[in-house]
């Protein structure tokens, strides 16, 4: 079977069908590694993996052969997401009563705020516990389970040395196992 | 750890942890694609490809595109231009014929073809930016071409023209007198003259104004040359410059000449910006 990186190749020299055939493989998972990322929004889920696709095919130029597809995919797939948080219309801020008469602002820029009373609402304990991760932790985690990346594809995606996703991958593990303790 | 002071994935993450995770993790499922969705999805995929992959057209049509470019670009230049530098070069010529016939000097440093050469190539230089050349702004950027280019593919023209238009004046001046070497006439020349290019280039660029461009090369010029010749006339400041006609400086020259080049060009566009 030809893989992704020969396809990428083919559609930077021109190959149309190789972006079909490339969206055929990894649509799937990448949807799934969006919708958690996105906790739990599927109909954005929907657009921004559609959307990775089009930035795939309008930026294939600057693909650089053998250098894994799938870092390079999910690396877009990623920019999209901080940018859909970062755009100014998604920048909001939820206030609830603080024990002052002041507001404490709980969105964060990434939604895991939101994610907490999501999880709160429906019990759900996966979602807390992603929540309750610091960002960089996160990521690194979100990608080597729910995009299957191995750890020198995901410090790949992130920019990243591959001993700082090791070291966040540890980390997160061990929040995460306590986390889940907590849920028990 | 580590040499590096980073943990070992297995210190903290063995299988079990690993698995352990993995397992609590996957009770978060994925949603199944809408099958009808995704397909009219890759088939939208198909249709759109051929608009956006940017696929590197073959070398032969590259050089075409350029070749349109130039040839579009030397309709627009002033045609006195042409005929003027092919004037003053083979007026230059000329003198230098006679006054070599009368001196018979075999340096090519006192030549006049020399004084004429880098001086004419530059003021033709110095008219290819300004306002009354370039088209407004807006009709630039509506273009195919980016401005940049359009600058380029001029530079390169004026430049190329005078080039070929000099280098045959110094063949026929090595024909006709057999004193003078050709390859040593042309190195004398070649430096000065894209150093001087360079420099219109730029002022005109910073200035855009013709005139402001072509006196700054006129008096960097006269500088160059008083200081080349200054045995003659030492004045203090020229002591104080180097000479850049010198053989041995020619390289940096020519150095100088595509460092203002590149510069003019970034900033012809950043200038609007």
């Amino acid at each position: 079977m030809i893989s992704d990186e020969q396809l990428a190749l083919q559609l930077k020299q021109g190959n149309r069908e190789a972006l079909a055939v490339l969206a055929e493989r990894h649509y799937d998972a990448l949807l799934g590694y969006l919708y958690r990322r996105l906790w739990g929004d599927r109909a954005l889920a929907e657009d921004l993996a559609q959307e990775t696709f089009m930035r795939v095919l309008s930026a294939s130029q600057q693909y650089q052969y053998p250098r894994p597809f799938k870092a390079w995919l999910y690396a877009i797939a990623l920019n999209l997401v901080r940018n859909h948080h970062a755009s100014a219309d998604t920048r909001r801020v939820v206030a609830v009563p603080d024990t002052e008469d002041d507001v404490l602002p709980l969105v964060e820029e990434d939604g895991a705020g939101e994610a907490i009373l999501l999880a709160q609402d429906e019990n759900n304990a996966v979602i807390a516990a992603l929540a309750a991760l610091p960002e960089t932790q996160r990521e690194v985690i979100l990608f080597y389970y729910y995009a299957a990346l191995d750890m020198p594809a995901i410090a790949e995606a992130l920019d990243i040395p591959l001993g700082t996703v090791k070291s966040r991958m540890a980390a997160g593990i061990k929040r995460l196992r306590e986390g889940m303790k907590e849920a028990l | 750890m580590t040499n590096n002071g980073v943990p070992p994935p297995e210190q903290d993450m063995d299988e079990h942890s690993l698995r352990e995770v993995g397992q609590f993790l996957a009770t978060w499922s994925a949603p199944v694609p809408d099958p009808l969705k995704k397909a009219m999805f890759i088939e939208q995929l198909r249709q759109t490809a051929p608009r956006l992959v940017p696929v590197r057209p073959p070398l032969h049509l590259s050089f075409q595109w350029m070749w349109l470019i130039l040839r579009a670009q030397m309709r627009l230049v002033n045609p006195l231009m042409w005929v003027g530098s092919a004037l003053i070069l083979t007026f230059g010529t000329v003198v230098t014929l006679i006054s070599t016939s009368l001196s018979s000097t075999g340096n090519p440093a006192a030549l006049p073809i020399l004084l004429v050469a880098p001086i004419v190539c530059a003021i033709g230089v110095a008219f290819l930016y300004g306002d009354e050349v370039d088209p407004p702004l807006e009709l630039q950027r509506s273009m195919p071409v980016s401005p940049r280019l359009i600058l380029l593919a001029r530079l390169v023209l004026l430049y190329g023209f005078n080039l070929i238009l000099a280098s045959l004046c110094s063949l026929i001046l090595a024909l006709v007198n057999t004193d003078i070497s050709l390859i040593p006439l042309i190195a004398a020349w070649l430096a000065p003259m894209t150093f001087l290019t360079g420099l219109a280039f730029l002022m005109s660029v910073l200035f855009f104004d013709t005139t402001v461009s072509i006196l700054i090369c006129l008096l960097a010029w006269c500088l160059l040359v008083y200081r080349h010749i200054g045995d003659l006339v030492v004045a203090p400041f020229t002591a104080a410059l180097p000479d850049l006609l010198q053989a041995d400086v020619r390289p940096l020259l020519i150095l100088l000449a595509a460092a203002m080049v590149v510069f003019g060009l970034w900033f012809s566009e950043k200038r609007w910006e």
